[in-house]
């Protein structure tokens, strides 16, 4: 299927890194404190010594910048860029373009961690380690009971709704046992998605995981091209699928649990950029993986400019990109609905 | 035949026995029995007020506590059963565990946010009957007090309790209303684990802090019931408050030492203050008459040279009368950590 606005094949990736760069010092620039955006541009002069500014305001406009929105910039872009890449390489592993990165069962098992972390123990370390142990093993449990019966697609796909049914009933008991006053509220809100607790440290110490994922995927694009062939002939091009299908779970896995540690819920990302991404790219998996991120990176920065910038009421971020994305999912629909063969 | 008649006669007339007709707090017209020994609270504030009134008519609690908590409790509420209430969130009562506790009446609570005919239904289909309490300001606690232990045969001790709550509101309402508004201390409410979530200064939830003469910098109507609302540390960062009250001491600890709150300058003069939480909250969820003693902890910490506290005495006077407990030293130093002013 050609792409309905394919930029020239070498000009689409360059040109998505620039408008993420570009999104994101807009990002640095907007937000509640009033600040005019040039003052941005100021500060980042002053700290290269190029422009004068007083001490007292350097320290306020570091805070603002560096210590309060910068960690949420790089969050939101590794995030959304980690969501959307892993339903990219999930939709061509699943040969099914419905699929998102939930399927297994990762985002339900990380919800039930980070809400039993919540309530016995109330540490973010905690609630962070657990939420990506238990997205892990749900995602463990799913495929053991799909290789259990044969290891087939379908099989997986079973497994993976038994998974997440499972930890879903885990999560809904966690929410009766927590205290009705504090604790669910706290975790109602945790399961909304929400940037606002990421700290440089924190994203520190999940970015270093959740780029390794990334690569690995986006650099799975080839293979996955071979693989949409349909199995046999992708085993008689010598590619080893069931290893490619696991690895691609396995990565796809771990960078999706590590941002329910960094960010909560989020959902519609990973099944709603692949979509677009696949408009501006076409098909072909070597470039719609890194398209897909970059797209993710630009979408949720929009999503939580709009969350934290609309009123003095944060909006959980999880709400904004429903309501973003459900108008875009039927704009995408309504263009591609020729382009699909499953 | 007639024996069976004569039987069943009996049985009626037993039923009305000892039965007198009152008035609850919604004006309903509710039958109960003339003694009443065995009492269910069916939500959180109305335990701490069966608490305060009559401990030992209470059947079970609404809410877990933990082992932090439990030494706050006189010993007999320590052993008592978690039954959940009616609302609407958390632990719900399962209305065979309330039946097999053989409750001569129900209190629940009257609350436009709270649906009174599901709670009547609810009651109706077990045979309880049950008494409606308004709760809903701090200013409503004196008449509850009063009303409730005229029921349960404790007026003495109530009348003791409503007059300790009229007269120390008074007392901090007289020295707070001479601090004109451009004077009073700006004060951000942090709850949830991150800090992040707050409540406006409208809201049931923040009612100490306006009564103890603070300005809540969250200026709205509430949304909901359950409050809590998320707000960016931008926006705190704007709203500049002097003073932080928070529910969480884990955030309280962490927040010093974080970078991201620095600008905050209430972080900067280390003015953040971890409200008590034993046996109950002193200043919110559940909201209860534990917020006189909040409100002067929270007027002592705010206007220090207008408003002096001892704060250990207050507190002791404050949990022997309404709770029946005396604090050791040791509670006391856990519940009131030393503050910078």
């Amino acid at each position: 299927m050609p792409a309905p606005y394919r930029l020239p094949r070498l000009a689409l990736l360059p040109f998505l890194v620039v408008l993420l760069a570009g999104a994101m010092l807009l990002s640095l620039a907007l937000g509640r404190y009033p600040l005019p955006p040039l003052e941005v541009a100021d500060f980042f002069l002053a700290r290269l010594g190029l422009s004068e500014l007083a001490p007292e305001r350097q320290a306020l406009l570091h805070n603002l910048i560096i210590d309060i929105r910068l960690p949420r910039v790089l969050a939101a872009v590794l995030v959304g860029a980690a969501l959307a890449i892993s339903g990219a390489a999930f939709q061509a592993v699943f040969r099914n373009p419905l699929v998102s990165p939930g399927l297994l069962g990762v985002l339900a098992g990380a919800a039930s961690g980070a809400a039993l972390g919540l309530v016995f123990s109330g540490n973010w370390w905690v609630m962070q380690l657990a939420a990506f142990a238990m997205g892990v093993l749900a995602v463990a449990i799913g495929v053991g009971i799909g290789a259990l019966f044969g290891g087939s697609m379908v099989m997986l796909v079973l497994g993976g709704i038994i998974s997440g049914a499972l930890f879903t009933a885990v999560l809904s008991l966690v929410k009766y046992v927590a205290d009705p006053y504090n604790q669910l509220p706290a975790i109602v809100y945790w399961l909304m998605g929400s940037l606002a607790s990421a700290e440089l440290k924190d994203v520190a110490r999940l970015a270093p995981a959740m780029l390794v994922g990334i690569v690995v995927l986006g650099g799975l694009g080839r293979t996955l091209d071979a693989l949409a062939m349909g199995d046999e002939e992708a085993q008689t091009l010598g590619i080893p699928v069931k290893t490619v299908r696991y690895a691609v779970i396995g990565a796809a896995t771990m960078i999706s649990a590590l941002t329910v540690s960094l960010a909560g819920m989020i959902g519609w990302v990973g099944l709603l950029v692949p979509h677009v991404a696949r408009l501006l790219s076409g098909p072909g998996n070597a470039r719609l993986l890194p398209a897909s991120a970059c797209l993710g990176g630009i979408f949720l920065l929009l999503a939580d400019g709009i969350a934290r910038n609309l009123g003095s009421t944060e909006v959980p971020i999880g709400i904004v990109t429903e309501l973003l994305g459900i108008p875009a999912f039927l704009l995408v629909l309504h263009r591609a609905r020729r382009g699909w063969v499953g | 035949m007639r024996k069976i008649l004569l039987l069943l006669a009996g049985l009626c007339l037993a039923q009305f026995a000892g039965a007198r007709e009152i008035t609850d707090m919604a004006g309903r017209k509710v039958n109960v029995p003339d003694k009443i020994e065995r009492v269910f609270g069916s939500a959180p504030p109305l335990n701490v007020l069966l608490h305060a009134v009559a401990p030992e008519t209470m059947l079970g609690l609404s809410f877990p506590v933990n082992d932090e908590n439990r030494a706050f409790f006189p010993p007999r509420l320590q052993t008592l059963p978690v039954v959940g209430g009616i609302f609407g969130m958390g632990q719900q009562m399962n209305a065979e565990t309330i039946l097999a506790l053989k409750p001569d009446i129900a209190l629940a609570w009257k609350s436009p946010f709270i649906d009174q005919a599901k709670i009547e239904g609810a009651f109706a289909k077990i045979g309880v009957p049950v008494v409606f309490i308004q709760l809903d300001v701090l200013a409503d606690w004196p008449a509850a007090l009063r009303y409730t232990g005229q029921l349960l045969g404790h007026a003495k001790n109530a009348e003791a309790q409503a007059q300790y709550i009229e007269q120390r509101l008074a007392k901090v309402s007289k020295v707070v209303t001479a601090i004109p508004e451009n004077k009073r201390v700006k004060v951000y409410y942090a709850e949830g684990p991150d800090g992040l979530a707050t409540d406006c200064h409208r809201s049931f939830h923040t009612e100490a802090i306006e009564l103890a003469g603070g300005y809540n910098v969250y200026r709205c109507e509430p949304k909901d019931h359950m409050g809590m609302e998320r707000i960016s540390l931008e926006q705190v960062l704007a709203f500049a408050p002097e003073v932080i009250v928070t529910q969480e001491k884990g955030f309280a600890a962490a927040v010093l030492g974080e970078p991201r709150w620095q600008g905050v300058p209430a972080v900067k003069a280390g003015r953040i203050y971890v409200v008590p939480r034993w046996p109950h909250n002193w200043v919110d969820r559940p909201p209860s008459m534990m917020r006189v003693l909040g409100v002067q902890w929270l007027a002592s910490l705010f206007y220090p040279k207008a408003y002096p506290l001892d704060l250990r005495r207050e507190t002791r006077e404050f949990y022997q009368l309404f709770l029946g407990t005396q604090p050791t030293d040791a509670q006391l130093d856990s519940l009131l950590p030393p503050v910078r002013h």
